[in-house]
């Protein structure tokens, strides 16, 4: 089990290479150069000139790309801010709290809304509540988050004035952002949960349970849903991708200070390393989370857990 | 000489006939399913009427997109104006309208793009495993480790903002997906013998492909592109609410809720309507793609 | 004897979109205390959803009971509430299902499957239930250092001792077998067979054994009662059907068996397939297939009658023989 997940961590080394590489030639290619951004338009020649030596920014784009990954492997340093001249490191790590904050609520909505759901759904098929909560789950994938945020706001902020519309101060503040964020994830787990349920409850062990003499409850909720579970965490796993994505717009929308709010400012201001940096901390938080939930296959389903330990003895 | 010509046509004329009759009975046989599907039907009408209203926005709409009187800003929906007018006195209703040619225009064609591409690759990757198949995927892997809207955000900023950028970033964004589908729905299909007995005939490796391969892995090909435009739309609408995207005054969905943001405490119909154009196009592409699947794919369905 | 179950004109039916399949069409059978009962037909002759219905667990929609009663040990179980039929399933009367294979979670480990039932019905102690569970793999014949193991890790032969095991579980007064052993291989076919009636004789349950199979039938069973399109066509003891089988599908079932002994016949099927139970026939349901049928039995459902004490036999061939005495369904 260890030597899979070893195995799977460095498998993990090329697809980040990969990650920087395209991130950073798409940031090379991109027009304006970085020393207007930093100076200003009236500096002279000779102060940009010394500061396209200071950055390395005369260095071919191989040596640039290698300096580049070599400070991030040796020192974690993603380069230097252009607007404040302060480490994009320090940056993200004092924004990304927030934001992991504002995704963890949003996936917990997610799944308090989604997985019940889902579930009642599927075993009231064709009922009145499974009409009810399916048709709702597709206006949920199809609401674009950020109005959903703003509509949000609207009634519960500027109408009904029981939540504060911006900002985050206190628990109150987290309420509307991780609804919004969470909103499209809970309509995807809702789906997946209830078609894999509905899959998983005309199995024959689910009768041979409940020839047992077991609770439909317990049927349910305890064997049907472990049985369902494979799909859904990978519905989870790839919802977490979108929802750290989400927040970049979620984030704009109630001015909350985090690593999307940064990006979006940074991406206005064209300050490159901030913009690249961010986008590699999300992808290398995002192939974590498909490395846990790859083990949590594993924890869930004896059958691939045995699959992996297989595949550890020597052939 | 005329009549002899006819009678040694007639006989292909008549195969060709059953052949097209057949494709014809499943095609029908397949609208069938569809049409029996209540919820996709639905799905269906919402996107024929946007795209008629795209097509006559001329017609429809009953002031230009950018026509601005500026007395008449921010009045609430009346008779005149039926969504009211924004900032600059534009009225909703018909930038609302001009706006259905513009998410329509980024979705298909940077699904265009993306199925496109999509294919090329995916079925290069399929066909010939190996060492191709395995560079190709791992550079899909690593596309894919960043969420699709961060790609799309990282390509439009590095581009800068404009219309064609953002469909060449969504594009691009959803190339990945494409691959994997369509690699994979050839992974199935190569090792059936139909395939085998055309190879045995000598028919070329483009020719397979094209011609006997992915014709039989269209379906989730076209489930996955009904669903990807409707993501193109939002993730575009995305990108322009964060100015990446489409520039006033073009009349984008995205844009016009990017601009009404600053108004949310007093004028909430310049936010409401664009999202719920946004939320209803994309609600019946979601449907239809829905119903498509379980139109194309009965089995699934049971 | 006494009687340990007794069904009466049971009739269920499932809704499938605009049709009833008539899955079970008035049936009466009876099982003594300590004996067995096989019930005998085709796949959907409604074998299975009898044997679901005792258990009242037919899938509802689109099953439904339409009629009929259900005694187990004198009390109706289509009149117990869900609470009381779940205290009865799997402590009473357990079941042991078709396709092993399928039939267990793939998640949980198989003493645990073993250790819930014994949970649910006899004890709260997870380490006594443990104690029984690994009592019962062994007894069954399976090592009770495997009780970790998963389904995964088992063969087919091996999984379908792991259910009986759960099935005997809490010494069931009556375990209902829904062919236990078609999905196996023939060799392990008999020594499955071989263990369910040493356990059954140990824990002196009864049994209803359904199987399409009528070798099993003469070597397990008391009792038999063939079944077609969701009526009970024959019943009987052993004798009366294997010396004396009356009804011509059951006649054709035997004509379906090769013979050893008789190298010369050929083999006699019988022809064309089971009626769309959503759509049978006016009258014998058998009569489309029935090498003796007449314009009387293409119209009017044939009676049961009684041609030999404890033989019943539903077909007009025999009515007139046994005139006034049709309708004595159960003697």
């Amino acid at each position: 089990m260890y030597k899979f997940i070893l195995k799977r961590l460095i498998m993990m080394i090329p697809v980040l290479l990969g990650v920087v590489f395209i991130i950073f030639s798409m940031m090379y290619l991109t027009p304006g150069s970085p020393e207007d951004m930093i100076l200003g338009e009236n500096a002279t020649e000779e102060d940009k000139q010394q500061l396209r030596e200071e950055l390395g920014l005369d260095e071919p784009f191989l040596v640039q790309f290698g300096t580049y990954i070599f400070d991030i492997v040796t020192k974690g340093d993603f380069g230097t801010s252009y607007t404040n001249g302060r480490p994009v490191t320090e940056e993200i790590l004092q924004r990304f709290p927030t934001t992991a904050l504002l995704a963890a609520l949003s996936m917990l909505v997610a799944l308090c809304i989604g997985i019940p759901l889902g579930i009642l759904a599927a075993t009231k098929q064709y009922s009145i509540f499974d009409h009810f909560a399916t048709t709702v789950s597709l206006f949920g994938i199809s609401v674009p988050n950020f109005w959903l945020g703003m509509m949000l706001i609207i009634v519960f902020s500027v109408h009904l004035g029981i939540l504060p519309p911006s900002g985050f101060y206190g628990a109150e503040y987290w309420i509307l952002p991780a609804i919004t964020v969470g909103s499209g994830a809970a309509a995807n787990i809702m789906r997946t949960t209830r078609s894999t349920m509905l899959e998983v409850i005309r199995q024959d062990y689910i009768r041979c349970i409940r020839a047992k003499g077991q609770t439909e409850g317990k049927t349910i909720w305890g064997h049907a849903l472990r049985n369902a579970l494979i799909p859904i965490i990978t519905v989870v796993g790839i919802q977490c991708g979108v929802l750290l994505g989400g927040t970049v717009l979620v984030e704009t929308v109630f001015a909350i200070p985090g690593l999307g709010k940064l990006m979006v400012d940074s991406i206005k201001a064209k300050n490159y390393p901030m913009v690249q940096g961010g986008v590699l901390f999300i992808a290398l938080v995002f192939c974590v989370i498909n490395l846990l939930v790859d083990l949590l296959y594993a924890y869930i389903d004896p059958r691939i857990k045995s699959q992996y330990q297989a595949k550890k003895r020597p052939k | 000489m005329q009549i002899k010509r006819k009678r040694v046509q007639a006989v292909p004329d008549r195969q060709d006939d059953i052949l097209s009759l057949k494709k014809s009975s499943q095609a029908l046989e397949i609208w069938g399913r569809l049409v029996r599907n209540k919820t996709a039907m639905v799905g269906l009408i919402i996107l024929v009427v946007l795209i008629l209203t795209a097509i006559f926005a001329d017609y429809i709409a009953p002031y230009g997109y950018d026509d601005q009187v500026l007395d008449d800003n921010f009045i609430p929906p009346c008779a005149e104006h039926i969504f009211g007018t924004d900032n600059f006195g534009r009225d909703i209703f018909s930038r609302v309208v001009y706006g259905s040619r513009i998410s329509l225009q980024v979705g298909l064609i940077s699904m265009g793009f993306a199925v496109i591409v999509g294919c090329i690759v995916g079925s290069i990757a399929g066909y010939y495993s190996g060492v191709v198949d395995n560079i190709i995927m791992r550079i899909v892997d690593i596309m894919l480790a960043i969420p699709s809207i961060l790609l799309a955000i990282s390509i439009a900023a590095a581009l800068g903002p404009g219309l064609r950028n953002v469909m060449i970033a969504i594009g691009i964004g959803s190339v990945p997906q494409f691959s994997r589908i369509v690699r994979a729905s050839i992974l199935t299909v190569k090792e059936q013998e139909y395939i085998e007995a055309s190879r045995a005939t000598g028919a070329s490796d483009l020719r397979i492909i094209v011609s006997h391969i992915l014709p039989n892995c269209i379906a989730p090909i076209i489930v996955q592109t009904t669903l990807g435009v409707g993501n193109a739309i939002l993730n575009a609408a995305g990108l322009s609410f964060i100015g990446l995207g489409v520039q006033p005054p073009i009349p984008e969905w995205g844009a016009m809720l990017s601009a009404a943001r600053q108004y949310i405490r007093d004028y909430w119909w310049m936010l409401t309507f664009p999202g719920l154009a946004i939320m209803l196009t994309v609600f019946a592409l979601n449907v239809l793609g829905d119903g498509l699947r379980d139109a194309l794919d009965p089995r699934l369905k049971s | 004897m006494e009687k340990l179950l007794s069904i009466r004109d049971l009739t269920i039916y499932y809704a499938s979109g605009k049709r009833t399949v008539k899955a079970v069409n008035g049936i009466s059978l009876e099982i003594e205390k300590g004996k067995t009962l096989g019930l005998v037909g085709e796949t959907g002759a409604g074998k299975t959803t009898t044997a679901l219905g005792i258990l009242n667990l037919i899938p509802k929609p689109p099953g439904k009971i339409v009629s009929g009663e259900i005694f187990f040990e004198g009390e109706d179980l289509l009149k117990k509430t869900k609470k009381e039929m779940r205290k009865i399933r799997g402590d009473k009367i357990s079941m042991i299902f078709q396709d092993p294979m399928t039939s267990l979670d793939p998640v949980v480990t198989v003493g645990d499957q073993i250790a819930e039932v014994i949970r649910l019905h006899q004890t709260n102690s997870p380490k006594e239930a443990e104690k029984k569970a690994i009592e019962m793999l062994e007894l069954v014949g399976i090592p009770g250092e495997r009780y970790n193991e998963y389904p995964h890790q088992f063969s087919g032969g091996m999984k379908q001792r792991v259910i009986i095991a759960i099935a005997l579980a809490c010494n069931p007064s009556l375990l209902i077998a829904d062919e236990p052993t078609t999905a196996l291989d023939v060799t392990i076919q008999a020594q499955i067979l071989e263990l369910m009636a040493n356990l059954r004789r140990e824990f002196g349950s009864s049994m209803l054994l359904i199987t399409h199979d009528l070798g099993v039938v003469a070597e397990v069973c008391d009792n038999v009662a063939i079944m077609y399109a969701g009526q009970i066509v024959e019943y009987g003891n052993l004798r009366h059907i294997y010396r004396n089988a009356s009804h011509p599908y059951t006649e054709g079932l035997f004509g379906s068996i090769p013979n050893l002994n008789d190298e010369a016949e050929r083999l006699k099927p019988i022809r064309g397939l089971m009626p769309d139970p959503s759509d049978l026939p006016p009258g014998c349901s058998f009569a489309p297939r029935c090498p003796y049928a007449t314009a009387r039995c293409h119209e009017e459902d044939p009676a049961v009658c009684e041609i030999e004490p404890g033989h019943l036999v539903k077909c007009h061939r025999y009515e007139k023989a046994e005139e006034g005495e049709h309708g004595s369904a159960t003697s």
